[in-house]
This record gives C-alpha cells, structure tokens and sequence, in this order.
C-alpha cells in the first residue's frame, strides 16, 4: 500500500491531525439514486454547515447502478483535528437546541432503503507502520 | 460499597440559598445514620450539562443501609426540611466496577446516562466495554467507576452512573476529550450519526471541586 511521502508526513505533523469519517452505506437493490439524492440533498448541506470536508464519494457497482443488484455507497469527510471532531459532533440548531434528533431523523428515513450502514473515523496510520 | 448520589436544582428565585442549603446538608449529613461518608458540594458550571446546583453523593456499606439512611428519624427531621422545594436528581449503585486510588485535591466528574428502551443488548455491553478503555488511555483519570443504577429518581430514568476523578477540569477537557478512543470508538454510541447509537441524548454531567478522593467511601 502506498503511504504518504515523508516529507508531507513531516509538514502535517506540526498541524491538527485531520480525522477521516467514512460512512459507508449498504443499499437495497434499485434504491441506489433514492439514497444518493438524500444524502446529497438532507445530508450534505447540514453536515458542510458543522464543518465536515466531503473528500470524496465513491459506490459499488461502480460507475452505473444495476438495479438487480444491492449497492454500497462511500462517503469520506474530513475534519480538523479533535476540535473539527468535537464541533461536527457537537453541533447545536440556531436555536441552541440539540441537533442529534435531526441527525438521527436523516438516518432513520433512510434505514428502510438500507440494508445496514457503518461511520468510522479514521486518521493516518502510525509513522512506524 | 453502595453509593447514593442526589442533584439538588433550586427554583431561579432560591439560587442565592445555595450555601445555606448545603452548610445544613453538611451538618444534618453527618449525623445521619448509615452513611460511611458523605460528600456535599456545590456543582461548577464549567462542563455542566443539565446540571442542577448541589450534588450529595453518599457511600453506605449495603443499599439496606442506604435504605435505612432515608428512612432515619434524622433525615425527616433535618434532610427533608433542608431540601423542601428542590428538584431531586438521584440514582442508587453497587460500585461493582471501579478502580479507585486514593489521591489529594482535584475535581470528580460523573455522567449519567440511559439507553434507549428496546436497545439491543449487546450493542449496550459494546458501550460499557467500549467505556472501559478509557481509564486505560487517558492516565489523567485517577479513580473511575461505571456502574449500573439500581434506583433513580427524578423525571427521568438514570441507568449508568459513569464517574472519574482527576487532578484537575484539565484533565477532562483535555486528554479524556482528545483520546481517539473517546472521539473514535466510545463516542460512537452517543453519536446520533453512527449505528451504534445507543444512549438517550439528555445526559447530565456534573463536576465538583474535592479535597481527596472521595470515590473510596472514606476509607
């Protein structure tokens, strides 16, 4: 596996650690575009207003959805370091209030196109891997 | 050691009894049949969430005696009118996983949560497994404990008492807040956005300033 040049390891280290979040979506068959609309559309905006970076979103089939088949959808974010974390994590409504319950609301109006979903944080590895 | 731990909230217009309220607690807690120790304190707002104003947190070598404590001539005679007109927050619990080094001054820290009704098992064993690696990472934590409530009070439902002990707020802010086992493993059963979201959003947090440990009962 290729890993990140040292001398980039090197000018990153004196800088936050960027914390990558990658949600990984398994998606029922011929639901493919359903859950790409949502997320893009009641997923995205919020989580870019908390500070999340979308890096990159890839699927499975890739390039065209197969109706036939169940898919998987990736989507990489980034954040600035524990803080970037903690902000995303934490994030409060205009009105103060807490904002897991719309978090939670996304994610449960999507389950029943879903067959299952994982979100892990992920960083660069250990300089003596 | 059976532990019984109160949150007192005053109405807006009795905030400035504070101290009043706990130099009786203090005084009528001593006397109180019972008890091993007794710890009264006022709760710092820094870190608060949902926090009321005084917290008691009492150490009984049984919950019978814990019982007896609340039934005791002295606490209807001096606790009860001490507390009339306060919202109470309590929760009862056997220490029966904690790790506690006695140590000088600092702050104690507890957190108290519930899961969710109809959680799956074993995604709430994941969370107190998960838990359980935080005192191994983060050294500031100098005494911990996680424990199952056997008794709440209040107008909600309080199943873990999760509580520490540090040398100062630093160490809670700090290190237990930035240890990837929090943000990356732990935290995901708070996280509304992870599927293993496990634990109801209202949680209450409470810290105190101490003058020792007081985790050990008073040993």
């Amino acid at each position: 596996m290729s890993t990140r040049p040292k001398m980039e390891q090197s000018v990153l280290s004196d800088k936050a650690q960027r914390i990558l979040i990658l949600d990984e979506i398994d998606v029922k068959p011929g639901m493919t575009a359903h859950v790409r609309k949502a997320y893009r559309t009641e997923y995205l905006p919020g989580a870019q207003a908390r500070g999340m970076v979308l890096e990159a979103a890839w699927q499975h089939p890739p390039a065209i959805d197969i109706p036939e088949l169940p898919a998987t959808l990736f989507y990489l974010w980034s954040v600035e370091g524990e803080a970037g974390w903690w902000k995303q994590r934490l994030s409060r409504k205009p009105d103060g209030s807490d904002e897991r319950e719309d978090k939670h609301g996304f994610w449960q109006s999507i389950a029943p196109m879903t067959l299952g979903r994982k979100r892990r944080m992920l960083t660069d590895q250990p300089e003596d891997s | 050691m059976f532990v019984s731990l109160r949150m007192f909230t005053l109405p807006e217009d009795r905030v400035h009894e504070q101290e009043t309220i706990i130099t009786a607690l203090r005084g009528a807690a001593a006397r109180l049949p019972g008890a091993l120790s007794s710890w009264i304190s006022p709760i710092c707002s820094a870190a608060a969430i949902n926090a009321g104003h005084i917290i008691w947190r009492m150490c009984h070598a049984s919950e019978t005696d814990a019982q007896a404590a609340t039934a005791s001539t002295q606490w209807l005679e001096s606790i009860a009118p001490a507390i009339e007109g306060l919202a109470l927050t309590g929760a009862g619990y056997r220490m029966s996983r904690s790790n506690v080094s006695p140590a000088g001054p600092g702050i104690w820290r507890a957190l108290l949560f519930s899961c969710f009704a109809q959680s799956d098992p074993a995604t709430v064993r994941e969370l107190e497994e998960k838990t359980l690696l935080l005192p191994k990472y983060v050294p500031e934590i100098r005494s911990w404990g996680l424990n199952r409530t056997a008794w709440s009070e209040g107008a909600r439902r309080i199943e873990y008492v999760w509580e520490q002990e540090y040398d100062s707020i630093d160490g809670l802010t700090g290190p237990y807040m930035d240890t990837p086992v929090h943000w990356g493993i732990v935290d995901a059963h708070f996280d509304a956005d992870c599927p293993e979201y496990v634990v109801d959003p209202h949680l209450i947090q409470m810290v105190g300033e101490i003058d020792r440990t007081i985790m050990d009962g008073g040993q």
